[in-house]
């Protein structure tokens, strides 16, 4: 048992990464690279195969369908469009929802009837296709032109009518696929084949008199046949027997292609809270170390001085270690937004360019997830209210084709990631009326406002300059939380826009969050750490700056009011009142505020050890730290602080 | 020296009949002459030989359909586009199979109705 449940989580995390590829390779084959189409091939395959060894029928048998889709595409028997990548996508979706359930209830019972019969019916409309294709090669015909009637075309179907009689003039029409009839029935997309006999050098002239037709071809049909010829005996002999025997065939050269490709990479999978665990104990390592340094300088031995020393320096070495193994590729999660863009701008009706840089970028595990839902936003942002519909793009002299780019990249101790777009820009005066009629701002200091100070009221909470939430973005909860996020994690965000020509979104983050620089201050005699990414500066407080009007403590910063909190008050710390106290100015949202303590005694990095149990529950703190002397320190976090009234 | 492409125009609303006209018009096509009907379409045809006639389905006397018919007889390379309506496919497609060389959709839009002209006329 305890065999199978490993044998199903290496089945899970392995179907995963074949998913992802999937994802990617659908996009590369919509975009026009038909190997593409193999890569797929090989990991439903593989996934079908696993599938079948767990036992997992229901998924093997999409699997399985899927695959012989995919087949008759790497035969190109079936036309490549964005309507059969949107299906094929969707089975690859329904494939991670069944991987969930396995994952979760080591069943995969779900209905797959759906996607089944989309599948079959795709295969199926395809064929006939071709087969009526089939039967026209037999029948006497010399040249098949192929039509596109403009999209814009009213009664396409009557367009085409105007073609096939034109033809008719000159040469014998011997076939229209889809029929005439089918134009009438169905919805008829404006493409469409004429099988024809007789001369086909007027047909450049006659088609040139007819309007709305956006391409066309001609291709003589003995050509076509031999191009045709090697597959034929696939296509007309379409006995059940045969059919089997050939996917099987298929299945067995695959087979052979596979495995020597199969990466073998030399890596184990670790849970990451194995990882917390681990700096968690090297965190109790410092403080066993600090401990043994404190009792060798106390009975002065030497030779306890000098092996600390040594332990000191692996301790170090293991901290840096288990730091780099906590840290990822910000790819593992930049991946999943090739098909993300794609399918919203899909749905959105706007040509997207979407490009990725700096995939190996690494980032800690924890950074990279927390930020992953506000990445998301901001591109949903730059595709659904950024780029312009093509219509507006062409009329705006700017390619039909919006751009969207994500990059990461290591800058000094920091990652930046950059989200740029080159669609209309945020509209200041738009931000300016809008934070009006929200009551956000006055009319009177909406006059004075820099587009700085403009661009910032976007990240207020309650915000969205479309008048109507839509279903993608802008539920006007977006670009707070965004902020808020990219704050918690120690870092900073910037927005650069013009108008017209599109937007760029800066995120500076720590490369890791489980290491920070803080202040450590003194309250009385306790200690507390500040995390120095939110301290904008730090003062004496006296009788001449400080502050009580109506009773709110505020301090003055050259000539402003900042609201203040006393730490001894907010922890209900008794102590006699000081001379001369310290206000640490932080931010949070965009206000700044004063935090007032003793003093401060210095400033290092420290290693957050989170709060568990019902300790997590303690709000004002994000953890704890354990300085080099052994002493516990409670980080304060800021914004629960500042904003919380549970106190 | 550019010759204007000569056009007549059938429909038996005299708003139809403006409204082509402008558009035809400010798009450097000259109109040969106007008829209210299929009977009198015929009739202009003959007398005024223009390039290209717009037809209109529905008219009272004789009908777009029938004129079509006529206009053919007497000359089986007329250059006739049928001014249609969505709901009218069938009758299009039976004028088209008659010898009409094009068809314009109301509500007309101008660049739609100028690009078909010029198509027909092989301008």
């Amino acid at each position: 048992m305890n065999e199978f449940g490993e044998m199903l989580q290496e089945f899970i995390h392995e179907a995963r990464e074949y998913l992802d590829a999937m994802n990617q390779e659908l996009l590369n084959l919509e975009r026009g690279d038909f190997d593409a189409v193999n890569e797929v091939f090989r990991a439903v395959h593989t996934i079908k195969g696993m599938a079948g060894f767990m036992g997992f029928k229901n998924l093997e048998n999409l699997c399985h369908k899927l695959e012989n889709l995919l087949g008759e595409i790497r035969d190109e028997k079936i036309e490549i469009n964005s309507d059969l990548v949107d299906i094929l996508l969707k089975a690859v979706d329904k494939i991670a929802e069944i991987i969930n359930l396995i994952e979760n209830n080591k069943k995969d019972e779900i209905d797959i009837s759906d996607i089944l019969s989309s599948l079959e019916s795709w295969k199926k409309s395809c064929k006939e296709n071709k087969t009526s294709e089939n039967q026209n090669l037999n029948l006497d015909a010399d040249f098949v032109v192929d039509i596109k009637i403009a999209d814009d075309c009213l009664m396409k179907s009557v367009r085409a009518a105007l073609v096939i009689e034109s033809l008719k003039e000159f040469c014998k029409v011997v076939s229209v696929v889809p029929s005439e009839e089918e134009m009438d029935s169905t919805n008829f997309n404006g493409k469409f084949s004429i099988l024809a006999k007789g001369d086909c050098s007027k047909i450049d002239e006659v088609l040139e008199r007819i309007a709305e037709i956006d391409s066309y071809s001609i291709k003589p049909l003995s050509t076509r046949e031999q191009t045709k010829e090697p597959k034929k005996d696939s296509n007309v002999i379409e006995e059940d027997k045969l059919k089997i025997e050939k996917v099987e065939t298929r299945e067995k050269e695959e087979d052979k292609e596979a495995i020597p490709e199969k990466k073998k990479s030399e890596s184990v999978r670790v849970n990451v809270s194995q990882l917390d665990k681990i700096m968690n104990l090297v965190g109790e390592l410092v403080i066993g170390k600090g401990r043994l340094l404190q009792i060798a300088s106390q009975y002065d031995i030497a030779e306890l001085k000098e092996a600390v020393s040594i332990l000191d320096r692996a301790i170090t070495n293991l901290q840096d270690e288990v730091m780099r193994i906590r840290m990822v590729k910000v790819e593992r999660v930049f991946n999943r937004f090739p098909r993300m863009v794609r399918d919203l701008a899909r749905k959105l009706g706007k040509k997207v360019e979407f490009t990725m840089e700096g995939l190996d970028t690494e980032l800690d595990r924890t950074v990279l997830d927390e930020m992953t839902d506000p990445l998301i936003h901001l591109l949903r942002n730059a595709i659904d209210h950024g780029i312009e519909s093509p219509e507006e793009r062409k009329a705006l002299g700017k390619n039909e084709v919006g751009k969207i780019k994500i990059s990461a990249k290591r800058e000094r101790n920091n990652i930046v990631i950059e989200i740029e777009d080159d669609g209309r820009g945020i509209d200041l005066e738009k931000v300016k009326k809008k934070a009006i009629e929200k009551g956000l701002i006055s009319e009177s200091s909406a006059a004075s406002l820099s587009n700085e100070d403009l661009i910032s009221l976007i990240f207020l909470p309650g915000f969205s300059t479309k008048d109507t939430a839509s279903e993608i973005s802008g539920r006007g909860v977006g670009m707070d939380v965004v902020k808020t996020t990219v704050e918690k994690l120690g870092g900073s965000l910037k927005v650069a826009t013009k108008k017209g020509e599109g937007t760029k979104i800066r995120i500076q983050l720590p490369p890791t969050i489980a290491i920070i620089k803080a202040l450590l201050v003194n309250v009385s005699n306790e200690t507390y750490a500040i995390p120095i990414s939110s301290v904008v500066e730090a003062l004496y407080v006296d009788s001449t700056n400080y502050k009580v009007i109506h009773g709110n403590p505020f301090i003055i910063v050259r000539d402003k009011l900042v609201p203040a909190f006393k730490i001894k008050e907010i922890f209900g710390i008794r102590n006699g009142k000081m001379e001369r106290e310290v206000g640490i100015v932080v931010e949070k949202n965009g206000e700044k505020y004063a935090l007032i303590v003793d003093s401060i005694s210095e400033q290092q990095e420290i290693v957050i050890k989170p709060l568990t149990g019902y300790l997590s529950k303690v709000k004002g703190f994000n953890g704890i730290t354990i300085l080099g002397d052994g002493r516990v320190v409670p980080i304060l976090d800021i914004s629960s602080l500042i904003g919380g009234d549970n106190f | 020296m550019v010759k204007l492409v000569r056009v007549l125009i059938v429909d038996d609303t005299a708003f139809m009949r403006k409204l082509l006209k402008n558009i035809l018009f400010s798009a450097g096509f000259d109109i040969a002459g106007e008829a209210e009907n299929g009977k009198q379409a015929v009739e202009l045809y003959k007398q005024l030989k223009p390039d290209v006639v717009t037809m209109d389905i529905v008219m009272p006397e004789m009908n777009g359909i029938d004129a079509l018919k006529e206009i053919k007889k007497i000359d089986p390379n007329a250059k006739v586009v049928m001014c249609t309506a969505v709901g009218q496919e069938q009758m299009v497609k039976t004028a088209i199979k008659l010898g009409a060389r094009g068809y314009i959709v109301k509500p007309f839009q101008a660049a739609k109705v100028v690009e078909e002209l010029k198509k027909v006329a092989g301008t």
